[in-house]
C-alpha cells in the first residue's frame, strides 16, 4: 500500500504540529476512517479541506504552494470547465486529452516548458 | 491462526521492546503513546503504511476481525484498525491499545526477520511460544506496553492505570516475574 502525495503530506503537517488523526477528524468534521481513506487514495480529495488545512495550521504561502501541488498530484482524474473558453482553447484540449495517453517522457516536457514559459 | 517463525527468547523481545521505545522517544514515561506511534510510524519504516477503517468495511478485513497486520508484494505491512479500536485506544481503553500495538510489533517483527519459515498455519497454542508469530507478537506487545524494569514492585492496579492497560496484561506481567522468580529457585 502506498498514500498518496496528498496523504504524506497531511500525515507530515499532523507530526510536525503535534496531531493525530483524531484531531484531524475534528477540524475536518468527518471520520477517522474517512480522512484515511483519503490518504490512501480511495477516495477524492474532498474540495474544502485545502482551505480548513490552511486555517487549521495557519500555512505560509510557501506551505500552501506545497499542499496544493500535493493535492493536485493525488488526483486521479481532472475535470476542465469549457463552459466559457475559446473554440482554439476548447480544441487544445481535447487534442491534449485525445494524446495524453500516447505522450512520451521527452515530449511532455517539452510541452510542460512550454506551458511554464508563457504562464 | 498462527505460523511458525525463527526462535526468539523472551529476554531478547524486552531487548526489542526497549529499542522501539527508544527509538519513538517514548523512554521517560510509562504510557506507552500507541496512537502517536501510530501516526509516525511510516515516518520511521517507509515499507510499513497504516489505515483507519469503518467498523462495516469488509473490503480488507473479515467483518469479524478488529485489525490485521497484511504484507504486501513489495515486502511492506500494511496495518489495517478498524475505527471503533482506534477511537477507544484514543480515549485510553486499554484492550484497544493492546489491538494497535499488537499489530505494530508483528509489523516490526517481520520487518526485523521474523517471518513465517513454512507456508503452512497452526492453530493458536500449537506451535512452540519461542517459534510462534502470535505469542512473539504478544510478547512484544506486552513488553513495550509495560517496560519490565520500570514496572518491578508494582500493584496490578498500579500497573493497569500508569501504562493504560487492560487488567489481564497488568496481571501477565506479575505472572511473568513470578515465573522468572520460580525458575530462579
Amino acid at each position: 500500500m502506498r498514500y498518496t502525495e496528498f496523504g504524506e503530506y497531511f500525515k507530515i503537517l499532523r507530526i510536525k504540529h503535534q496531531e493525530v488523526l483524531m484531531d484531524a477528524k475534528k477540524f475536518l468534521g468527518v471520520s477517522c476512517a474517512f480522512i484515511s481513506s483519503v490518504e490512501c487514495g480511495k477516495r477524492p480529495i474532498p474540495e474544502d479541506w485545502f482551505s480548513k488545512i490552511v486555517n487549521h495550521y495557519r500555512l505560509t504561502d510557501l506551505e500552501q504552494d506545497e499542499l496544493k501541488d500535493a493535492i493536485d498530484k493525488s488526483k486521479k482524474f481532472l475535470k476542465l470547465d469549457m463552459e466559457s473558453v475559446t473554440n482554439v482553447q476548447k480544441d487544445l484540449a481535447i487534442q491534449f486529452q485525445r494524446s495524453f495517453d500516447g505522450l512520451d517522457e521527452k515530449k511532455a516536457k517539452e510541452i510542460l516548458d512550454i506551458i511554464k514559459r508563457n504562464q | 491462526m498462527d505460523y511458525e517463525t525463527k526462535p526468539i527468547k523472551r529476554i531478547e523481545i524486552r531487548a526489542i521492546s526497549c529499542w522501539i521505545r527508544n527509538l519513538f522517544n517514548q523512554n521517560d514515561t510509562l504510557y506507552f503513546d500507541v496512537i502517536k506511534v501510530f501516526e509516525i510510524i511510516h515516518d520511521y519504516f517507509h515499507s510499513i503504511t497504516t489505515e483507519v477503517i469503518s467498523d462495516d468495511d469488509n473490503s480488507i478485513l473479515d467483518l469479524n476481525k478488529p485489525c490485521a497486520c497484511i504484507p504486501d508484494m513489495r515486502g511492506g505491512y500494511h496495518i489495517v484498525i478498524r475505527e471503533s479500536i482506534y477511537e477507544g485506544a484514543c480515549q485510553g481503553v486499554g484492550g484497544y491499545r493492546s489491538h494497535i500495538q499488537h499489530e505494530i510489533s508483528h509489523s516490526i517483527l517481520c520487518l526485523l526477520g521474523f517471518v513465517p519459515i513454512i507456508g503452512r498455519s497452526y492453530k493458536n497454542g500449537e506451535l512452540e511460544a519461542c517459534r510462534s508469530m502470535e505469542w512473539q507478537a504478544k510478547a512484544l506487545t506486552g513488553e513495550t506496553l509495560v517496560p519490565f524494569y520500570k514496572t518491578k514492585g508494582m500493584t496490578v492496579k498500579q500497573i493497569k492505570e500508569s501504562c493504560g492497560v487492560s487488567k489481564d496484561c497488568a496481571e501477565m506481567r506479575l505472572k511473568i516475574e513470578k515465573d522468572k522468580i520460580k525458575k530462579m529457585r
